[in-house]
């Protein structure tokens, strides 16, 4: 059996509410295999979101080792963790989050900016990425000329863009309608299944659960497989 | 290397697109920007007429404890008396009649000298238009400064008087000492007559002396010459003739340095404002430029980099309209006989659009900080 | 209409934001006041020195400068009797013989400054009645009257010039022999001796001008007449009061370069003004947009919108009117031929108030108007 992609042990995240301590994830063990789409639901409060910060580094656990492709996230350093982020991880984000100024080309152009690869190279990728999800035609048009299920497929093509093993989703669909929002799971589900991505989706709809291949769910921090 | 000059195209994507805001910062640094320019160049041109330099080898001979022109009389023959002095290269007797003795824009100067000695004294004139034979035949002839000639409309053949002298215009003349340009030169006899100072009286000599080494040495045996003479004189270098004499002028131009002060504070403040509203209408984005890996110094750098431009961007506008502006309209500020003409030259420019990026850059830090060390998974819930 | 309390109440939301509003509107209006304040002063200073009542004769060709002027002895004498119109007092003729002149005068403390002298006779007391002897005597031979705010213009304290003090011209000690009013003129700044002191220490054989105290104005053509006849006199018949308002265009470029300064900085404050509310009113959509859902007219909101802007600038013009008063009133500020006093009075207050009201209008409009354009179902959506 191959290593999973991720590993946590007796993860726990507590942070400062004024004088009040929170503590949204209490010794966390997860595994998440190579290529498996996973599904995170839970009611409001229970940590989802916190688990996902945690998982795309873009925070730290207070305790507990958390390991990814092999890296302890844990011991890396805030630049280190940066470089990682840039690599290892695509997020994507409930309302998209596009820069509003820039085309989709530009948007999904975004996280290779900061790569020594060629102006040739960065074009040639970015309208790969664009044409996976089905948006070849509308690369030069800004998010207001977008519909909600364009902008998340820019999302998505920049949250693969630079080739990562890991993407991480924070209710992908919640603001979309439900033809567009099957478009975008069968999307995320041809992701993990032809590309061999590890996906960890956070959602509260049960629909969309249905589309990954395993479902958890978080209640006060902990991890139930059936609730 | 790559990624910095990535991140300035993006920087300047973000500026050109939010063209209102943009435009609303480089008008304003503009504005500053054509104050500081203003004031950057009366500092420099005054700086020039004042401060002395290695190929200066002028004295001006002037009465004791006299300022306007028309207090200053000293008799002609003292020509003759300064050329025996040891060092001494060559003396020529001026007549010089102003319409206005206080500091002020409008100022008309006649010089007069004597006609063989015209291109001894200014050789570096150059007649544009007339003809200095004509000067030279008519005892009322003027040769204007070409600025002096355009503002009042006069080309050769006109009369005109000022300051209660009258002339016809023979020539119109240009010269590379941007004050020259807005005199009137005439004969001495004819000024002498003319403003009433009588034949056999001058307003002052100047002198060349051999090398700058000589001017002190020369002027001191001057003074000391004359010192117990019915009109006692006050020798000094061209330049030092010029600060001490024009000191209104002088005062006035010193107190602009507080206003060009004023405009880089001014024009510091307006870029620091704009960019902390951007840095605090961007913190969602740049959350999510975090979360796809950019390092909080990508993010500074591209704060810094969109400050730099609106200051550059700014300064060539104000500096360019500043620079323009005085050049077209030739100002020439006078004093007590002297004058001073208001030039910008290519250091002044350069220094302005230097000192706006500068500024942009500088006014930055703060809101690049403040971008830089926002929290992530706080501004990405916001 | 909405509450001007909904309008208050927002101004607080972000305080650093309302501080800045407050700083640059105060910061332009005090630019504003200064401005006014030196022009008017100037302005005030300069027609106040000048009587339509009084003529100055003047050498041809020196109508912009007496200092320059020659006029001979004699041309008092002649004037006094063949001018018409003279005013007379007790069978003596308002007729004064003057010298102006101006030079660098040695002060107690051992610094040179210049100074403006004026040779004059009693007569001088006739021809300008609004001097007034305040302490000591007029002078006489080797003496001089100082103007009361002689010491402004030779940069001293008010103390260093009392009667009894010495000043040194052309190596002659004068002593101080008494101090004048002229109120509102500059000739407050002047320093008065003897013409015939005068006359030597300038080493002058003519004299400056020749001032005539008039009954009426009208007669002025009485003495211009006199001017153009007696060619061999060679004389200019100026009246005095267009004589100084010569003077006042003489300045008005260096009070031009006061305005286009303060104006350039008004520039810049007002594109950093709309700039930061373009802003502030960008984050407001949607709440606009929610008020008009409930029924507010979009002309309520923006004259909301625009009480706070206003409202902002208005206590930042509060704010440039006290320092105004506080450092700004009763300044004087000397100027080449004299010194004028700021005064921060009704006029100076009136044009700070519109211009504090003109800042909140202008700089919040363009926002405004902006922040009210999308239709609502695009605004309620906005974040």
């Amino acid at each position: 059996m191959s290593e999973p992609m991720i590993q946590c042990r007796g993860v726990s995240k507590s942070y400062h509410k004024g004088n009040i301590v929170v503590t949204p994830l209490e010794a966390l063990d997860l595994d998440v295999a190579k290529g498996e789409f996973l599904a995170l639901m839970g009611p409001s409060g229970s940590g989802k979101t916190t688990l996902l910060n945690l998982l795309s580094g873009i925070d730290s656990p207070t305790s507990g080792s958390l390991v990814i492709a092999g890296i302890e996230l844990s011991k890396l350093s805030r630049r280190a963790l940066t470089k990682w982020r840039a690599n290892h991880v695509g997020y994507i984000f409930q309302l998209y989050h596009l820069v509003p100024v820039l085309t989709a080309f530009e948007n999904v152009e975004l996280p290779l900016l900061l790569s020594p690869i060629s102006k040739k190279e960065r074009h040639a990728r970015v309208e790969t990425a664009l044409s996976l999800v089905g948006l070849s035609d509308r690369m030069h048009h800004t998010p207001a000329e977008l519909s909600g299920g364009q902008e998340q497929r820019v999302a998505i093509a920049r949250a693969v863009v630079a080739d990562p093993p890991l993407l991480v989703a924070a209710e992908p669909t919640g603001d979309l309608a439900r033809e567009p929002a099957v478009r975008i799971l069968d999307l995320i589900r041809q992701l993990a299944r032809d590309y061999g991505k590890t996906i960890v989706m956070v959602t509260h709809d049960a629909k969309a659960a249905a589309a990954a291949d395993r479902t958890l769910h978080l209640e006060k921090g902990q991890l139930l497989e059936n609730p | 290397m790559n990624a910095a000059i990535n991140l300035l195209k993006l920087a300047w994507i973000q500026l050109t697109r939010h063209r209102v805001r943009s435009l609303l910062t480089i008008f304003g640094v503009a504005s500053g920007m054509f104050l500081f320019t203003a004031v950057e160049t009366l500092q420099r041109s005054l700086g020039k007429a004042t401060e002395a330099s290695a190929a200066d080898t002028t004295l001006v001979v002037y009465r004791e404890n006299r300022f306007c022109p028309s207090a200053s009389r000293l008799p002609e023959h003292y020509a003759d008396e300064i050329r025996r002095i040891a060092g001494v290269r060559e003396v020529i007797p001026v007549q010089i009649v102003v319409n206005n003795c206080g500091a002020s824009l409008d100022v008309i100067t006649f010089r007069g000298v004597p006609d063989e000695l015209l291109r001894k004294f200014a050789p570096e004139i150059e007649i544009i238009e007339g003809s200095e034979g004509e000067w030279k035949r008519r005892d009322d002839g003027a040769l204007l400064g070409e600025v002096f000639a355009k503002r009042r409309g006069l080309k050769p053949g006109d009369r005109f008087d000022a300051a209660g002298v009258t002339v016809t215009v023979s020539g119109i003349l240009r010269s590379p000492f941007a004050q020259d340009n807005n005199v009137a030169y005439v004969k001495l006899p004819f000024l002498q007559q003319a403003s009433r100072a009588g034949l056999g009286v001058v307003t002052q000599f100047n002198v060349r002396v051999t090398e700058s080494k000589q001017l002190e040495p020369v002027a001191t045996a001057i003074d000391e010459l004359f010192r117990s003479g019915q009109e006692p004189t006050d020798t000094r270098p061209e330049k030092a003739f010029f600060a001490e004499t024009a000191s209104e002028l002088v005062e006035l131009i010193g107190f602009t340095r507080w206003l060009g002060i004023g405009a880089v504070i001014a024009v510091g403040g307006l870029v620091a404002n704009a960019l902390l509203l951007v840095v605090r209408g961007r913190v969602k984005e740049h959350a999510v430029l975090r979360t796809l890996g950019f390092p909080g110094r990508a993010i500074g750098w591209l704060v810094l980099s969109e400050g730099g431009m609106l200051g550059l961007a700014g300064g060539v506008v104000g500096v360019g309209m500043a620079a323009g502006f005085l050049r077209w309209q030739n100002f020439t500020m006078g004093n007590e006989g002297q004058t001073l003409a208001i030039q910008p030259d290519a250091t002044v420019i350069v220094i302005g659009v230097l000192a706006a990026l500068a500024l942009g850059i500088f006014a930055s830090l703060w809101p690049a900080y403040q971008a830089m060390t926002q929290p992530i998974v706080k501004n990405l819930r916001s | 209409m909405l509450p001007l309390s909904y309008a208050v109440r927002n101004l607080f939301r972000s305080k650093s934001r309302l501080l800045q509003t407050i700083g640059g509107s105060a910061m332009v209006v005090l630019l504003v006041m200064a401005s006014v304040a030196i022009n008017n002063g100037m302005k005030r200073v300069l027609s106040a020195s000048g009587s339509d009542r009084n003529v100055i004769l003047v050498g041809a060709g020196s109508e912009e400068s007496i200092q320059r002027s020659e006029v001979p002895e004699r041309t008092a004498g002649i004037a006094e009797a063949a001018v018409a119109g003279i005013t007379e007092n007790l069978g003596v003729r308002a007729v004064s013989s003057e010298i102006h002149y101006m030079n660098y005068i040695s002060l107690p403390n051992g610094n040179r400054s210049q100074a403006l002298l004026r040779g004059v006779t009693l007569q001088a007391l006739r021809v300008h009645p609004e001097v007034r002897l305040t302490a000591g005597n007029f002078p006489g031979a080797g003496e001089l009257m100082v103007g009361r705010l002689a010491w402004r213009k030779l940069g001293l304290a008010e103390s260093d010039l009392k009667p009894g003090g010495t000043l040194t011209l052309e190596n002659q000690s004068l002593k101080i022999s008494g101090i004048f009013a002229a109120p509102g003129t500059v000739l407050e700044s002047e320093i008065w001796a003897t013409l015939g002191d005068l006359r030597v220490l300038a080493k002058r054989e003519t004299i400056s001008c020749v001032v005539l105290r008039l009954d009426d104005p009208a007669d002025f053509a009485e003495a211009d007449l006199f001017a153009k006849q007696r060619l061999d006199l060679e004389l200019t018949a100026l009246r005095e009061s267009d004589y100084y308002s010569r003077l006042s265009s003489f300045f008005k470029p260096l009070r031009a370069m006061t305005w286009i300064t303060a104006g350039l900085i008004a520039a810049g404050a007002l594109f950093g003004g709309v700039n930061t509310l373009y802003a502030a009113f960008a984050s407001r959509v949607r709440e606009m947009a929610t008020l008009q859902s409930i029924g507010f007219g979009r002309g309520a909101l923006l004259a909301s919108l625009i009480q706070e802007s206003t409202l902002a600038c208005l206590t930042g013009a509060l704010l440039a009117s006290v320092i105004a008063v506080a450092f700004l009133d009763g300044r004087t500020v000397p100027f080449s031929i004299g010194a004028f006093t700021l005064e921060v009075g009704p006029g100076v207050a009136i044009t700070g108030i519109v211009t504090g009201l003109l800042l909140g209008l202008l700089g919040a409009l363009p926002p405004a108007i902006r922040c009210l354009k999308p239709p609502l179902p695009t605004a309620l959506r906005m974040s």
